[in-house]
């Protein structure tokens, strides 16, 4: 909006210029040449002086930047109470709205300048044009110079409408602005440019393969048996011990200790270890009769007693069945070596009537 | 702990996220139970799962799966109380390690008087309890006793009683077991694996980076090969393998071709340790590329696949190629190459591509965008060492070279996944990696995202270094976010920071980039702002860490400086508190040329602008006696506003001709 309303009042007083006096264009152009220069000048200056803020005000300088918020403020401050107001420190007041951006048209800041309605180049430039046109010299000249300020005066409103650049404006703005929450993301501290043009790599396997592999037929164990097989069990370890860490909870504390075979393991399982023993059946434990038979008389107080023990074997859990097995043949050999008392008693028949020693019938 | 309602739905899937179909799948959606009628059609319709075999500890690593890491508790490790819960690095490692070295006095005991426990209450017994046997004279030397130990990994012991065997009687397989097993550890005694906490503190001081030469010269893995009559390929492979891994690549480059002179095939393993030196046997580029293609073509022949540590070994050695072009066209040739017969790169590969595509002087590659975006579709199993490596150069180059901030939160959510989190390496990589994490988080984002990730870090998953921290507090300051600045505060002297002069600078310097007091938030008298709250502390706990100091007559490189005074000074003033900044002043007027660099002139001037408010001769006095000492030109126009605006008494305006009494002097000596 402000472009366009300087370059219409610009417009204006081009037309103005041609009508009133029909001069030669060129020397019109070379005016108005004249008059942006000076702008840009001020401009330049101006600058300069926002850098030094730059620091200073961060946050207001980027909500600056923004004109769509400028605009939004301009309504709030509207809306707003004459009672808001606050008094803030000096330096704020020089921070309002001032954009980076070059093209952008001036800022109130530079009011002082435009106060003067008309600048000297342009006087001087009038002064020119009326000296040309020596007739009427002195009326002319005054009457341009009425409608150059004229034309001024009302550029210059347009150009400072929506910003109505009163004090009062200006520190309620201010006062909004300050207290304002910007969230201030700082620029990047960019490294210095690397010499080098960035590579993008756009696919990891877009490069065309060397075909080394294209007509290779891998025996498929080659890969499996590596042929140093204490060296891939110890890097297999080392593999291991790389990810093994201080542990992160109870179940990593137990996967560890699982690992090194301090706990049982999951799933469940009471008889876990107990290897020796799953190789031997239940009914071993429980049915030891079979290994009374070869030596054991059929009855008799032997033969009541080796029974007793017996059955009190195959309940006792404890024992494997080799022990229960030593444990029978301990008796056989005890009662072997008393055989003459046995005899003598007659817990036993004599050895001259039945044959066999273990007097198994 | 476990107070999660979903948890058995979180195991269930657990275990059967590899299964087929979930067990017990009823097509037509009917009831379980089957009723008489319908029993012999139902039974068809069942679909019974394949049986999965399950490990030992797969229950576990379900459940495992299902605890996420509370940031806000200390490490598990830890004891669970309030005591001690370490904040510092230092008090985290010696705190870990003490409690190691209780299991090792505990081990120890347990080794030398072995004969206090012999109970044996546990049916089966666990191996993992018992004594070792310690060898004595009288053990039995077996071969059975050398495989143990090789099995077991006891290099001493090994060695020990391989030097006891009767050479002759040592069956050719357990001695080329030994010649591997020497050849791996290169005789070097190994850390019992039980202990967890030295191995991660430890691993990350050997810098791994450069080859070093560690092999043991005519060591006795030499001596093992020398003594064998029959050189078989094995063998040759050991060595090779052997020196390859400790560095004498000249070594095992002589065995190599040794061993292709007598006819013998190299396995794959043998194939893999030649790539890994073949950058350091072939100086030139050309040359190098030329000895990688050539074995290459020789593996193809005799028909050995290579595998993903081939790979991985090829680009190392690619990664030591000075020549950026040449490193980098190869590295993809040789990706493209083992793409076409299926062997899929690990977290090694990407860690080697980085170092060729990253380099420090090179120019910016995004190619960690391409692996980030692979890995969040599928994360390749650990295969080979070096992959435990890559997050922390993942999140260098995030930080280094690419400064991209969302690349390095996407990394950051791909460790923190529960399967991934053990791939941080050790305590060296994963410092590694926070630091450069926070460190690029400080410069990209604001006061308030960085924050909110500085808090879930620290203290208890990542202690910043000093560097760190005062980019942290420089960061905040930046964007003068003051209110940031007590809880930084508290963290300092948490994590042991507070005596550090550099700390306190950057601290100060925040704490008085801020524009005052907020008229709103203060309106109670007691409730006393944070920011000047934290100020007074900072005072108070300087002051006393000196006074301290210097009872016990200790040397300490804390001194009050003139930055950090002014600091002070000048909050103090913003926010009004008259009597704390006098005594700040009193401070630097004793202090004088003591401080190590100079009192603010603008904050002085402040000052003395208060005092002549205040109407406080005194203390304007001592203002225009510093500024007078340190030769400030203001100190004229003070002394002249003192004499206008000031109510001195005639001690005081004595005091004031003898301090400008001495400047005249000078100036005119000057």
């Amino acid at each position: 909006m402000f472009p366009t309303s300087m370059a219409t009042s610009i417009q204006n007083t081009k037309m103005l210029l041609r009508r009133a006096f029909s001069v030669k264009r060129n020397e019109i152009l070379a005016r108005n040449l004249c008059f942006t220069r000076t702008l840009n000048a001020n401009e330049d200056q101006d600058k300069s002086k926002k850098v030094v803020e730059e620091k200073k005000n961060k946050a207001e300088l980027k909500e600056a930047k923004q004109k769509e918020a400028k605009a939004k403020l301009n309504m709030l401050l509207e809306s707003m109470s004459k009672t808001t107001q606050k008094a803030y420190p000096s330096e704020s007041k020089l921070s309002l709205a001032t954009p980076k951006i070059r093209a952008k048209p001036a800022k109130p800041v530079k009011q002082p300048v435009f106060n003067t309605k008309i600048e000297p180049e342009m006087l001087q430039a009038v002064e020119d044009v009326s000296n040309m046109l020596s007739k009427e010299n002195e009326a002319l000249k005054n009457s341009l110079i009425a409608k150059l300020e004229d034309v001024a005066d009302e550029s210059e409103r347009a150009r400072l409408e929506p910003f109505k650049p009163n004090k009062q404006k200006t520190e309620d703005l201010n006062s909004l602005l300050n207290t304002l929450k910007v969230d201030g993301k700082k620029p990047k501290n960019k490294s210095p440019a690397p010499k080098l043009a960035p590579v993008k790599i756009e696919d990891m396997y877009g490069a065309q393969p060397s075909g080394i592999f294209s007509k290779a037929h891998f025996i498929e164990e080659s890969s499996a048996v590596s042929g140093l097989a204490t060296w891939d069990m110890l890097y297999e370890k080392e593999l291991e011990l790389a990810v093994t860490h201080p542990p992160a909870n109870g179940f990593h504390q137990m996967i560890q200790w699982t690992k090194q075979g301090k706990v049982w393991q999951f799933p469940i399982d009471n008889e876990q270890g107990l290897d020796e023993e799953a190789q031997v059946g239940f009914h071993e434990h429980v049915f030891l009769e079979p290994h009374l038979k070869p030596w054991c008389p059929r009855r008799g107080p032997v033969r009541h007693f080796m029974e007793l023990v017996v059955v009190g074997l195959s309940k006792n859990p404890y024992l494997t069945v080799e022990q229960k097995k030593e444990h029978i043949n301990w008796f056989r050999d005890f009662f072997e070596a008393k055989r003459s008392i046995l005899i003598d008693t007659g817990a036993i028949p004599d050895i001259t009537t039945k044959s066999s020693p273990s007097l198994s019938t | 702990m476990m107070s999660c309602p979903n948890l058995n739905a979180l195991v269930w899937q657990h275990l059967f996220r590899n299964a087929r179909r979930l067990p017990f799948v009823w097509k037509s959606g009917r009831s379980i139970v089957p009723n008489g009628n319908s029993f012999s059609t139902e039974t068809k319709e069942i679909v019974i799962p394949n049986y999965i075999p399950r490990g030992p500890t797969d229950i576990l690593e379900a459940l495992a799966s299902t605890v996420k890491r509370d940031p806000t508790a200390p490490h598990f490790k830890f004891h669970d109380d309030p005591y001690l819960i370490p904040a510092s690095n230092h008090a985290k490692r010696t705190y870990a390690l003490a409690q190691e070295a209780g299991r090792k006095a505990a081990n120890w005991i347990k080794h030398e008087h072995a004969e206090l426990f012999q109970h044996r209450n546990a049916e089966p017994f666990i191996q993992a309890f018992a004594p070792a046997e310690k060898l004595t004279e009288t053990t039995p030397i077996t071969e059975d006793l050398l495989k143990k130990y090789i099995h077991t990994a006891q290099v001493a012991n090994a060695i020990h009683v391989y030097g006891k065997l009767d050479s002759a009687a040592i069956s050719p397989e357990t001695r080329q077991s030994f010649l591997e097993f020497v050849a791996f550890y290169n005789e070097d005694d190994q850390l019992n694996q039980d202990f967890v906490e030295e191995r991660w503190f430890k691993s990350g001081m050997k810098g791994k980076d450069q080859i070093r030469q560690t092999w043991k010269n005519n060591g006795l893995a030499e001596a093992v090969f020398n003594s064998m009559e029959r050189k078989t390929p094995e063998a040759y492979c050991a060595l090779i393998c052997g020196m390859a891994k400790h560095g004498k690549a000249v070594g095992a480059w002589e065995y190599y071709n040794q061993m292709l002179a007598e006819g013998f095939a190299p396995n794959l393993t043998t194939y893999n340790s030649i790539f890994k030196i073949a950058g350091i046997v072939r100086e030139d580029a050309e040359h190098q590329i030329r000895l990688i293609d050539e074995t290459l073509r020789n593996m193809v022949h005799a028909g050995i696949k290579p595998n993903v540590r081939t790979l991985n070994s090829i680009l190392e050695s690619i990664s030591r190629i000075p020549i950026y072009r040449v490193a980098r066209e190869k590295s993809l040739q040789v990706l493209s190459d083992f793409k076409s017969i299926g062997v899929k790169p690990s977290l090694g590969s990407y860690y080697f591509l980085l170092k060729i595509f990253c380099r420090e002087k090179g120019p910016i590659n995004n190619i960690l965008v391409g692996i980030v975006n692979r890995l969040e579709y599928e994360m390749p199993p650990l295969q080979d060492l070096h992959d435990v490596a890559f997050f922390a150069e993942a999140m260098r180059v995030c930080n280094y070279h690419l400064e991209d901030v969302q690349l390095a939160k996407r990394l950051h959510d791909l460790l923190c996944l529960p399967q991934n989190q053990a791939l941080i390496g050790d305590s060296y990589k994963e410092s590694i990696y926070y630091r450069c994490f926070l460190l690029l988080l400080t410069r990209a984002e604001g006061p308030e995202a960085l924050m909110e990730m500085y808090r879930h870090l620290v203290p208890n998953i990542y202690t910043p270094e000093q560097s760190v921290f005062e980019a942290v507090v420089k960061s905040v300051a930046e964007c003068s976010a003051v209110h940031y600045v007590p809880e930084l505060w508290s963290d300092a002297v948490y994590m042991d920071m507070g005596e550090r002069e550099s700390i306190l600078e950057v601290l100060l310097e925040a704490l008085a980039s801020g524009s005052g007091p907020d008229s709103n938030t203060v309106s109670d008298k007691d409730d006393v702002d944070p920011v000047l709250a934290t100020a007074r502390a900072i005072t108070a706990h300087v002051d006393n860490f000196l006074q301290v100091a210097e009872e016990k007559n200790r040397p300490t490189p804390l001194r009050w400086t003139g930055s950090m005074l002014g600091n002070l000074a000048k909050l103090f003033l913003q926010y009004g508190d008259v009597a704390s900044a006098n005594a700040i002043i009193i401070k630097v007027h004793t202090l004088k040329n003591q401080l190590s660099s100079f009192f603010p002139v603008a904050t002085l001037n402040k000052f003395y602008e208060s005092c002549i408010e205040r109407q406080d001769s005194a203390m304007a006095l001592m203002a225009i006696d510093y500024a007078v000492e340190m030769g400030y030109d203001e100190s004229s126009s003070m002394a002249k506003q003192a004499r206008e605006q000031l109510k001195l008494d005639e001690r005081q305006q004595e005091k004031l001709n003898s301090i400008l009494g001495s400047t005249s002097t000078t100036s005119e000596e000057s």
